[in-house]
């Protein structure tokens, strides 16, 4: 069972690379009886949502190929 | 694109560009130094780009490099505001208790996507990241600016992946910490 710390450097990490089948699905467990580690699921999704959109309302162009992660999540 | 176009063009582009590198570089005269470059750099080769777009897109890669390069510089100078990212590490420790269970639970802000539209929040969200420590926030803002993968970040800056992720994380939890203290009004 993992602790809400390590759920939380999952999420995290979540953000950076594939997660594996098992990281996701000890994540997801861990979630569900969790509601501290969901909302800072959310959390940490909108930073990234709100980073692109910093970078959009500045007109930064894509720079990269990038966040190509989680992309289909929810 | 004659010289002419394109100078009025890039004249244009320079608020933007600084922007980009003030928030990164935090440091008011290395922002304006990378831009510059990136500027001349692009001015050299006007007759290269098919309109202001392709131009933009080609400059903005340059000032990327840029900043890449001063990061790069920075990570091998001696760490600064140390105290700092160990102040950062140790609020995040403190939010869970000896079992690595929340202290207290983190609880889900209300319509945070209608904050995008609000000038202010992009305020708070701006003096948030430039509240970072130095080293986490350079992380981020490759990561997260850059749009850089992990893996590249920690060829540049010669750290582990691990390590990078550790930053990510302290990088996150630490602007949840201050948007949710600063803008969405918890305690």
């Amino acid at each position: 069972m993992l602790s809400c710390r390590q759920a939380t450097e999952l999420i995290s990490q979540g953000l950076d690379r594939a997660l594996t089948m098992r990281e996701r699905s000890a994540l997801l467990v861990h979630q569900a009886i969790c509601k501290g580690c969901r909302a800072t699921d959310k959390h940490l999704q909108f930073l990234r949502q709100a980073t692109l959109a910093w970078r959009n309302n500045n007109q930064v162009p894509p720079l990269n190929d990038e966040h190509s992660h989680r992309k289909n999540k929810d | 694109m004659d010289s002419h176009t394109l100078t009025s063009g890039l004249q244009e582009l320079r608020p933007r560009l600084l922007r980009f590198a003030r928030l990164q570089l935090r440091d008011e005269a290395a922002a304006e130094d990378a831009v510059q470059e990136a500027l001349l750099a692009a001015t050299s080769r006007a007759e290269q780009f098919q309109g202001a777009a392709a131009a933009a897109t080609w400059i903005f890669a340059i000032l990327k490099n840029k900043i890449i390069d001063e990061f790069r510089r920075r990570s091998r100078e001696p760490a600064t505001n140390t105290d700092y990212e160990e102040a950062l590490d140790e609020s995040i420790a403190a939010q869970f208790d000896g079992n690595e269970h929340w202290n207290d639970y983190p609880v889900a802000w209300s319509d945070p996507g209608a904050s995008l539209e609000q000038k202010q929040f992009w305020e708070i969200f701006e003096q948030c990241i430039s509240a970072l420590p130095d080293k986490t926030a350079r992380v981020f803002g490759m990561r997260e600016l850059i749009g850089m993968e992990t893996d590249e970040i920690c060829k540049e800056l010669k750290i582990s992946s691990s390590n990078c992720w550790v930053l990510l994380h302290r990088a996150r939890l630490g602007l949840r910490d201050c948007l949710s203290r600063r803008w969405f009004g918890e305690s």
